[in-house]
């Protein structure tokens, strides 16, 4: 590992020298030497290969403005707005690192469709958490009597227990929130960041520039909520951001299963209390798994698809009333609600046996 | 100090005059270091590299306030120590709150002592290899109190100083060397049932 390793470097601001060997902390005077020579053991860490790209981008392009410290920085880099910025000083944070960009609110632009689409990115997390969701492979849930998170999709009356597509087998619609699925098509193609091309920013500048007032303001509290997101949260979000813009080409499958996810886990945000919500979706992956897993454990009624794919659709209700069907696709809901079995402490709703590990207690590393 | 005495303060102070390519260099030179401090305090690779991000992002965020008066390794420390006191307040804040907290931010929660029973009944003393020797020290890092880690990692892979660590912590001197040695101690007991015959 390199660094400015200095083991006889001197204490910190304002007292004196501690090159005297008997003024380190690792002095072995100290005794416990065998301790403190167990502790060689331990490895060093060696960092992604990403690590400092990504951590470079994101100081980029997430420092917020309010977070700001005045510094010689500021007035090289121009944080002036000129008069015809689009979105006023909110963008003056996307800027940071860019003191080549031709105008302040070329920034803000690059990444223009994550800013309008921010909310509901930011819902479903990140790509680690989704593949993660997807893996396990959790039915959809949702309340006895509503189906879904759109209006549109909502069942009531006999039968609102049952699945979509229920015990005829048909095809049937994931829940996917509107608010995805109007991501997924402003993204679909869409170049972020510092490859967009400047026909695309023009583009993006006279849409901005021809929205009324009021969704201007709009716009410009979601560029908030952006700039506010931790520099994990932003990284995730523009993982997902970025997943989305290219996933026309062949990915398609992997789409679905992330889409599939981002239900299960948008109709799992929907039967929380409202005012828990924010605090679930600021969870961090492992959090918000170990959460989920625990809703599975405690109510598996609320499954609608079979919790063994290996036995089909139609998996047995907890009071008995299962129901057969033919099997489906993976990520389509399929016969009535099941239970997921035996969870794993910890870890309920796991699948079993499952490969790669899967279905064993978990063990969350540190929490964010 | 000059700023030739510290390569990373030389490198801090280019940051702070908006030099992209000096804040990369930063990040390179100090990522393996703090994501090994971060490991060996979380206990997890992906973490310790949130975490370490979230440093740097901090320094960057901070470049216009920093001033060569302290040894940088002081400052980005006393980030380092701050970031991971944010990640065990906002696991406490979950656990008052019923939400699950992670393996690390419960370490306190089986003490050394019976984590050396533990092993010392679950395994006999013993010749140990090298990886299940980091098995053993890794375990009992993890249920060192949050403050005991901290001090350890940076005394042992830091190498700092009393004095470095008090002022990334701010603790007293005294303070440090009390956590230091009852670090220690509580290690001493946990790894005695392999001490007696495997370690060094």
């Amino acid at each position: 590992m390199s660094g400015d390793h200095d083991p006889t470097a001197g204490a910190g601001p304002g007292a004196g020298p501690t090159a005297s060997p008997g003024n380190r902390a690792d002095d072995p005077a100290l005794d416990l030497e065998s301790v403190w020579g167990a502790l060689d053991s331990l490895p060093r860490a060696v960092a992604s290969p990403a690590l400092t790209a990504t951590t470079v981008e994101m100081a980029a392009v997430g420092v917020r403005t309010g977070g700001e410290t005045p510094g010689r920085g500021r007035a090289t880099l121009g944080w002036t707005l000129p008069g015809g910025a689009i979105l006023g000083g909110l963008v003056a944070g996307l800027l940071l690192g860019r003191a080549s960009a031709p105008d302040p609110d070329q920034r803000a632009l690059e990444y223009l469709p994550v800013i309008r689409h921010v909310g509901a990115l930011r819902e479903a997390g990140s790509m680690e958490f989704l593949a993660e969701v997807a893996k396990r492979d959790y039915p959809v849930p949702r309340r006895f009597g509503m189906f879904g998170g759109r209006p549109g999709e909502a069942r009531g009356g006999e039968g609102a227990d049952e699945a979509p597509g229920g015990s005829d087998g048909g095809a049937a619609e994931i829940p996917v929130p509107a608010e995805w699925e109007a991501a997924v098509t402003a993204l679909a193609g869409e170049p972020l960041g510092k490859e967009t091309p400047a026909d695309v920013l023009a583009r993006r500048r006279g849409d901005v520039e021809a929205l009324p007032a009021d969704e201007r303001r709009e716009l410009s509290d979601r560029a908030n909520e952006f700039l506010g997101l931790s520099e994990v949260a932003r990284h995730d979000v523009l993982e997902l951001a970025r997943f989305l813009a290219a996933s026309g080409d062949g990915r398609a499958a992997e789409r679905e299963r992330l889409e599939n996810a981002v239900a299960v886990w948008h109709q799992y945000l929907a039967l929380r209390d409202p005012a828990e919500r924010d605090d679930v979706v600021d969870l961090s992956k492992e959090e918000r798994l170990e959460s989920l897993a625990r809703f599975y454990a405690r109510f598996p009624f609320r499954g609608q698809r079979d919790w063994d794919p290996r036995r089909g659709s139609g998996g047995s209700r907890p009071d008995g009333a299962g129901r057969g069907g033919e099997g489906t696709p993976r990520g389509t809901p399929d016969g009535g609600p099941r239970s997921p079995g035996p969870a794993p402490a910890g870890a309920g709703g796991l699948k079993p046996a499952a490969p790669g590990g899967e279905g064993r207690p978990r063990t969350p590393p540190a929490a964010h | 100090m000059t700023p030739s005495t510290d390569p990373s303060a030389d490198l801090m102070l280019r940051v702070r005059a908006d030099d992209a390519e000096a804040f990369e260099e930063l990040v390179a030179l100090w990522q393996g270091r703090l994501v090994t401090l971060f490991l060996h305090h979380t206990g997890d690779h992906s973490t310790a590299e949130d975490l370490a991000q979230e440093v740097f992002l901090r320094v960057y965020r901070a470049r216009g306030t920093y001033k060569p008066t302290a040894r940088f390794s002081t400052w980005i420390h006393t980030i380092a120590n701050n970031v991971a006191s944010d990640l065990r307040q906002r696991a406490y804040r979950r656990l008052e709150k019923g939400v699950p907290v992670s393996a690390s931010a419960s370490h306190g929660e089986i003490g050394l002592d019976q984590l050396a029973v533990a092993a010392s009944g679950q395994r006999p003393a013993r010749q140990i290899d090298r990886s299940e020797l980091q098995d053993v020290v890794q375990e009992a890092i993890a249920r060192l109190g949050d403050n005991q880690r901290m001090a350890l990692l940076l005394a042992k892979f830091e190498h700092c100083s009393y004095e470095e660590i008090a002022a990334a912590m701010g603790l007293t001197v005294p303070a440090v060397k009390s956590l230091l040695f009852r670090a220690r101690d509580q290690l001493r007991k946990a790894l005695a049932p392999y001490e007696r015959e495997g370690l060094r």
